[in-house]
């Protein structure tokens, strides 16, 4: 009797470590997602799990609604790879983590001949860095000045103003010092409530936010965002080296290269919620244009971003708009 | 012969129901539109390559001029049903003037928006260009001059 009991229990154990081990063998990709594991950019990492998988590399999700804790277990090794903003992934690859540049790129067709250009595998090389690779990049759409006066319409008005910026994002913070906005620091978690509450006049968010976060409290009747491409903000994924091998991460970065499409989807239909989403005055466009150009060279020379992704950056705004005036400057950012 | 065909082709040009109606269609058409908030409608009126200049008038600064693409203009005009919980307008005071390729129809309308439980006030001169495109009346530019409160 005990022998039977005893094959039994056996066998439940082998059946058991049977259906465990590809878990067990698993590798951890950390989500950071702000709602949870809900929504669309949860889904799409549910869907690149199974194309991993077919692949031959189970993944396992684990959901971070905290970026800052995420980014730390991520360093702590305890994700083998982490999905975050392009602002946060500068830490680990300052190559890619610099695509999310002030004033870098003006367009969504931009953007996407960059994530192509950077899914070619003679990249490769340029996304290491140390232990880490980027091995995917979707867009998160473009961040838009929303301000809680009309009135604040031009670039010198804005002086004076508060606006919040992220502590982890020293770009944000001296490019408000450099316009003379009152950087006020924020994160992810507050920014939105500080700006609903009138802490601060200004913020910079992508529409993907302003319906979750309900930003249009912040602009109320009295306000404006402005549609003009302040920065272009991207989710990027990034893996430790040593965890997976070249050629997934060429088929990964291939994966989302092939997802743009899907994840503009979401942002255009983000953006078909806006209110009082106007482009600047008339008067003031090209002064809003200069403004980007003047705070991407000037962030540039204060060593913020990553020079050789600059120099591609420039190489797409003229394969995309060759009339840009720096498109003859001779100069390589 | 050729001539006959001529005269009639003329004269079913001159006298089909778009031009025959003058603006007045278009302007009933434009009104039911926003009454009944069919932005399929409202877009349908305008012409793809349709100029869009909005004129803010700001209490104590000088106005903020922003020119639109025909997108942009519906976007927002639908942006603003989303969100409003009550929406009323009245249309007044229409002049019409006969212009080379169509009409131009100006008009003031006031509208009235509840808006996060916060009334938002409206008073618009609006300024429509029109043409004829395959038979139709369409607006080709829109000028309107807001002053908000």
């Amino acid at each position: 009797m005990k022998t039977i009991k005893s094959r039994r229990l056996q066998s439940l154990l082998v059946v058991l470590l049977c259906a465990l081990a590809p878990t067990l063998s698993a590798r951890t990709v950390c989500v950071f997602s702000l709602i949870g594991a809900q929504g669309d950019l949860w889904e799409q990492m549910e869907d690149y799990r199974i194309a991993a998988a077919g692949w031959g590399e189970p993944l396992s999700l684990r959901v971070f609604t905290d970026e800052r804790v995420a980014a730390e277990d991520f360093k702590a090794g305890f994700c083998d790879g982490l999905m975050m903003t392009g602002i946060r992934a500068r830490q680990f690859v300052p190559f890619t983590g610099s695509i999310d540049a002030i004033g870098g790129l003006h367009n969504y067709d931009s953007l996407q001949v960059l994530i192509e250009l950077l899914a070619n595998p003679k990249l490769a090389p340029s996304m290491r860095h140390g232990a880490y690779e980027t091995a995917g990049i979707l867009p998160l759409g473009a961040a838009y000045l929303h301000i809680n006066d009309r009135a604040i319409n031009s670039v010198e008005k804005m002086a004076g103003h508060t606006m919040a910026v992220f502590d982890n994002d020293r770009a944000q913070i001296l490019m408000a010092q450099h316009i003379g906005v009152r950087p006020e620091l924020s994160d992810v978690s507050n920014f939105s409530s500080k700006f609903n509450n009138g802490v601060v006049d200004v913020i910079a968010a992508p529409a993907v936010a302003y319906m979750p976060l309900e930003l249009y409290r912040g602009v109320g009747v009295q306000g404006i965002v402005v549609k003009l491409s302040t920065a272009q903000l991207t989710l990027q994924l990034v893996l430790r080296q040593d965890k997976f091998s070249p050629e997934f991460m060429a088929q990964s970065r291939r994966y989302f290269a092939n997802q743009f499409e899907r994840a503009m989807k979401v942002i255009r239909h983000a953006e078909d919620d806006i209110l009082f989403f106007y482009p600047p005055p008339d008067k003031d466009r090209q002064r809003y244009a200069q403004m980007m150009d003047e705070s991407r060279l000037f962030l540039i020379e204060s060593g913020v971003y990553d020079k050789d992704m600059m120099a591609w950056m420039k190489k797409v705004r003229c394969k995309i708009t060759p009339s840009r005036a720096e498109c003859g400057n001779g100069r390589d950012w | 012969m050729r001539a006959i065909t001529l005269l009639i082709s003329m004269l079913l040009v001159l006298f089909s129901p778009a031009q025959a109606d003058g603006p007045h269609r278009l302007m009933e058409q434009f009104r039911q539109a926003l009454q009944q908030r069919n932005s399929t409608a409202v877009a349908a009126l305008f012409a793809p390559d349709a100029s869009i200049k909005v004129t803010l008038l700001l209490e104590q600064e000088p106005p903020m001029v922003v020119s639109l693409t025909r997108a942009e203009y519906l976007q927002q005009q639908r942006a603003l049903w989303h969100f409003a919980s009550d929406y009323t307008f009245t249309v007044d005071d229409l002049e019409t003037q006969k212009v080379e390729q169509g009409w131009q129809l100006t008009f003031d309308q006031k509208e009235r928006y509840l808006l996060f439980q916060e009334a938002l006030n409206r008073d618009n001169r609006i300024t429509l260009q029109t043409e004829i495109r395959d038979g139709e009346s369409v607006i080709t530019a829109i000028h309107t001059r807001t002053r908000q409160w």
